[in-house]
């Protein structure tokens, strides 16, 4: 019996994102071609495809679970390019009003933070718009991270069905989460309400 | 006519292969038939997803065999047409003949 073995990664990434128990026989359907004489590239390509076509097929099954997401994803992005967030109407009401609620103050703030506005307020004893703006972006990290837990405390308890997987992978993205609340707090708490003299621009700076 | 409507033509391959395999199709005949009438390489994912479908809308059933070590200990699943199933393709091969019929441009080769 020939008894070669596939590329320890991609079974690693097959048993971990490409199987679910209706496709559980794969591996061992993929294991037997591989040593039928199949190529280490053969079995990557098919280690891929297998957890491309379960992701997408748990992407179709979960998507209105992963609304909250994207629209938390669009979110940022809209507040990057404040024009484009005008043309947003398809979103479901209350998720709608949380968001414009959560990032339009902190999106305006972006906008009117021009270096001009900076200058005004440093050293004229009002608290600067860049900490407000850490405020308000700390705020709603909080928010996310707490609509996140929400989201992945439904799919534990509520979807059994969802593989330990895309549990394991709702967690990294749920450390990201706090990893990037704890940045924004700390750099927040850093940062200085009302400017001090030392951050003062200089006479004759334009 | 089944539920599903007719099948896709992924679905419609995966379908002509178990009923020429019979009793023996698992995931590797399947594929390997596939490639060979197509002569493109078929990824196994895909066609567990297919009969997955064809499963959901009770045009295919399956069972689980035994493990064997030469499959570092998985169990084979074999799957079966059922008669749903030989009806739908019945249906679709109804359908594509028909429209395939009376076209000059995919008559004897021609561009």
């Amino acid at each position: 019996m020939n008894l070669r073995q596939p590329p320890a990664l991609a079974v690693w990434l097959l048993e971990r994102l490409g199987l679910t128990k209706q496709n559980e026989p794969l591996a061992g359907d993929l294991l037997e071609e591989f040593r039928s004489g199949r190529t280490a590239a053969w079995y990557w390509r098919q280690a891929f495809m297998a957890i491309a076509t379960v992701l997408g097929q748990q992407l179709r099954f979960y998507r209105l679970d992963l609304w909250p997401l994207f629209v938390g994803w669009g979110a940022e992005t809209l507040e990057t390019y404040p024009p484009v967030w005008l043309c947003v109407v398809h979103v479901p009401l209350f998720l709608s009003i949380l968001a414009w609620t959560l990032f339009v103050p902190s999106a305006l703030m972006g906008v009117f933070r021009s270096p001009a506005s900076s200058r005004r307020n440093t050293g004229s004893g009002k608290i600067s718009w860049t900490f407000w703006h850490r405020v308000i972006l700390v705020l709603r990290r909080t928010v996310d991270l707490f609509f996140f837990v929400a989201f992945v405390a439904l799919i534990a308890f509520d979807r059994p069905s969802f593989t330990p997987v895309y549990l394991t992978v709702l967690y990294l993205f749920l450390i990201l989460r706090i990893f990037r609340l704890f940045f924004d707090a700390v750099r927040l708490l850093r940062s200085h309400p009302v400017p001090s003299v030392a951050a003062q621009p200089r006479e004759g700076d334009a | 006519m089944a539920r599903g409507g007719y099948l896709g033509e992924f679905e419609l391959m995966v379908v002509l292969a178990l009923i020429r395999l019979g009793d023996d199709a698992y995931g590797v005949p399947i594929s390997r038939e596939i490639e060979k009438r197509s002569g493109r390489e078929v990824a196994i994912g895909s066609v567990y997803a297919a009969l997955e479908r064809l499963e959901e809308k009770g045009l295919v059933a399956s069972k689980l065999g035994e493990p064997t070590a030469e499959r570092g200990g998985r169990a084979k699943r074999y799957f079966r047409i059922t008669d749903d199933g030989l009806r739908e393709a019945r249906q679709t091969q109804r359908a594509l003949v028909s429209l395939w019929r009376g076209l000059p441009e995919l008559d004897g080769g021609r561009a």
